[in-house]
């Protein structure tokens, strides 16, 4: 009873940040959809363009960059968007360092702590409520494509909303696990901006080293250790039969539950002071 | 059974600054007592360990038996607290805050929210307005109704009313006596000795993290010569070395 009226808390807490982000998700898939007419006249440029890229970043699209104009390898596209990413990554930042750090730093954990609720049940709801905005983020981006789709068919290969849903649906679960692991800096830390600034840094050293790794092999052992490596949404769709979704999805769940693990760990164990 | 009993209770922080030290005291149950010590002497880091915020480096606290440690959340059940430096979610209504926080108490309805209100002469208009609009006064009248409004068998306040204005103040040790109306336990820590003497039975003196007296009001004050009031016989045990 005590998460869920966090988990209630959680989710009014960022009721504006949430409705902003979600109504940007579904105008940005539309928008988006809105370019596919201009993209498939030019895609023989885009095409001599994206050959013109070293051949590791082009392998690392991970998708035949000669079907450019394959409606599916241009919505696959869209799951790579920078804008998109950072969308949803600082959204979800925004939620998981609010969980306990901004709780402290902010002296609202002095009353909130002062009745009945367990450290870890403060970080649990933070995570549930992530979760589900992530996820209503989700369904916006398919709101987005059957709205964008009805009103701009993209014709012959358009994919159907049974082939975008388990790659909205992974891109999505790929991001709360990068998010997750931003959870033990809210645990550990003694205010929101020092959470924020580690977990800003955690998130996007990973992204770094994730495209670096198409440069220099020796890395690539590590790179399967970063949530970031297991976020492959846009392959799903472009080439559904060479990706392992189950394993993918392992990974990302194992992510998720080794982070809580550990952000409970700490939390517990944390004096609660600024 | 005592409400708080602490047995040298010791927090030294990671920087190696003490907080408390040897701390042991004991607060019975319908008790008033204050809880009085000079800036950083140790009274806020006491409530803290008593609430498990921190984690003691020794010694131990108990409150109605509980160890305050280990049976931290049967502890906090049964107590309110309102924190020195109150923060409130600025952007809940004064109503959604006082829901919100007795959603978390769900064992112990807020039976004592309406009066609470009336005793301290809450403006019912605020109620729908966001506590970032509150003033000093009526965010700290909100704070005491969230600790309160589940009629909890002991209270432990962190200086309730500094900075609050005479007719505010008044308020509050006017809501805080009828609370107690029903022999609770309160342990009121506080700056200001007169409010003390108002409410308290026995004081509590805290100098550098230990316990420099514990006695009654009249015993403190006779217990230093020549001190004309209790003020001055507490200042005397702050200014000793």
């Amino acid at each position: 009873m005590t998460l869920l009226a966090l988990l209630r808390f959680h989710l009014r807490r960022h009721r504006t940040a949430f409705v902003a982000a979600v109504s940007v998700g579904f105008l940005h898939q539309i928008a988006f959809l809105a370019l596919f007419r201009f993209w498939k006249s030019n895609s023989e440029l885009a095409t001599t363009a994206i050959r013109l890229l070293p051949k590791p970043i082009r392998e690392g699209f991970g998708f035949p960059v000669e079907d450019l104009s394959d409606p599916r390898v241009y919505e696959a596209l869209y799951f790579m968007r920078p804008e998109l990413r950072a969308l949803l990554v600082l959204f979800g930042v925004a939620v998981s360092t609010a969980a306990l750090a901004g709780e402290v730093g902010g002296g609202t954990g002095d009353l909130l702590f002062s009745h009945p609720v367990r450290r870890r049940t403060a970080i649990l709801s933070g995570a549930l409520a992530a979760a589900i905005q992530l996820a209503a983020f989700g369904v916006a981006i398919l709101l987005g494509f059957v709205v964008g789709t009805a009103l701009l068919p993209m014709g012959d290969g358009q994919p159907t909303i049974a082939q975008l849903a388990p790659v909205v649906g992974m891109a999505v679960f790929g991001t709360l696990a990068i998010v997750a692991t931003t959870f033990p800096f809210s645990a550990a830390c003694a205010s929101r901006a020092q959470a924020v600034g580690w977990s800003l840094a955690l998130v996007i050293v990973p992204m770094f080293l994730d495209f670096v790794v198409l440069f220099w092999k020796p890395i690539e052992r590590v790179a399967p250790c970063f949530p970031e490596h297991w976020y492959r949404p846009h392959r799903i769709l472009a080439a559904p039969a060479v990706q392992s979704i189950p394993t993918i999805a392992g990974c990302l769940a194992a992510f998720c539950v080794v982070s809580f693990g550990v952000s409970a760990w700490i939390a517990e164990r944390r004096d609660l002071s600024r | 059974m005592a409400a708080i009993e602490t047995e040298g209770l010791t927090k030294i922080y990671p920087n190696g600054a003490i907080g408390i030290e040897d701390l042991s005291i004991d607060v019975r149950e319908g008790e008033v007592v204050g809880f009085v010590g000079p800036n950083g002497s140790g009274k806020t880091t006491t409530i803290r360990l008593l609430l498990d915020f921190l984690r003691p480096t020794r010694g131990g606290a108990r409150v109605f038996g509980l160890d305050a440690r280990r049976d931290s959340l049967e502890v906090r059940r049964r107590l309110g607290f309102l924190p020195g430096d109150l923060a409130l979610y600025g952007g809940l209504t004064g109503i959604e805050t006082l829901e919100f926080f007795a959603r978390l108490r769900r064992r112990r309805p807020p039976s004592l929210r309406r009066e609470l209100l009336d005793w301290l002469d809450f403006p019912a208009e605020m109620l729908s307005r966001r506590v970032r609009t509150y003033s000093t006064g009526t965010r700290q009248k909100l704070g005491l109704a969230v600790a309160l409004q589940h009629d909890p068998a002991l209270a432990i306040l962190d200086e309730p009313t500094t900075g609050l204005d005479p007719l505010v103040r008044r308020r509050f040790h006017d809501a805080i006596r009828r609370w107690r109306r029903d022999a609770h336990t309160l342990f009121l820590s506080s700056h200001d000795i007169g409010e003390v003497e108002l409410l308290c039975d026995r004081v509590c003196v805290v100098r550098a993290g230990r316990r420099v007296a514990l006695d009654t009001v009249p015993r403190l004050r006779e217990a230093v010569p020549g001190a004309a009031s209790l003020e001055e016989a507490i200042l005397s045990h702050y200014a000793r070395s």
